[in-house]
């Protein structure tokens, strides 16, 4: 699904601070719930346009909710 | 925390319930269209040449609307279903048909050179039948790892 290296992101812990489901998120996001289970437990990267999403979305620069200096 | 606009605060899951009635619908509808279209020709054929059983197999005309009719009908449904899909199962979609076309030359390069040895008819329809139970197994394990 991904490659070998992983990004850990804070995408969790931000959805949790809002109290929105993974479906709330999907919707907002225009993209399926599965796509966002998937990027918050690192099995998938999302693409640039939807990084900038997520940051609009939550108001934060790509860099404050994806890390690539951690991989897994 | 607030959600300073004036929508609901779970407006992102309505939308999202929405968008998978509409696309649910839109999967019967391409289901209800694939169906029609044989019938179609079937019954266009028995009302030109009657309902009684006729020796000789199906008429050219017939066999060449059913061909053309699925490719534009397959064609289509994949179109329609690309089109409303994000970019994880977008991904997942290519990648199967990826592993199809990866798997379909492999297959066919390794049958070109066994037919000298084996003369099986039906190795060929058995190559397709492998490629595609490959593409849905590609689907399912990137669907299930996701």
């Amino acid at each position: 699904m991904t490659d070998e290296e992983d990004m850990k992101n804070r995408l969790k812990v931000l959805r949790a601070e809002r109290d929105w489901s993974q479906a709330e998120l999907a919707g907002r996001l225009d993209v399926s719930r599965q796509a966002v289970n998937a990027i918050e437990t690192g099995k998938y990267d999302p693409s640039l346009p939807l990084a900038f999403r997520i940051g609009r979305l939550f108001e934060r620069p790509i860099e404050e909710i994806f890390d690539d200096e951690h991989v897994g | 925390m607030m959600n300073m606009s004036a929508e609901p605060d779970d407006w992102g899951a309505r939308r999202l319930e929405e968008r998978e009635a509409t696309r649910r619908k839109v999967r019967w509808d391409l289901v209800g269209g694939a169906l029609l279209v044989p019938v179609a020709i079937v019954l266009v054929d028995a009302m030109t040449r009657g309902f009684a059983p006729r020796a000789g197999g199906r008429p050219v005309w017939m066999v060449i609307a059913l061909a053309i009719g699925m490719v534009v009908v397959i064609g289509y449904a994949a179109w329609r279903t690309a089109r409303d899909e994000d970019e994880l199962q977008r991904r997942i979609t290519v990648n199967s048909l990826a592993a199809v076309g990866g798997a379909s030359v492999l297959l066919n390069l390794a049958a070109d050179n066994l037919h000298e040895l084996v003369h099986y008819e039906l190795l060929r329809h058995h190559i397709f039948l492998a490629t595609l139970v490959i593409g849905f197994a590609a689907y399912g394990w990137q669907r299930w790892r996701s």
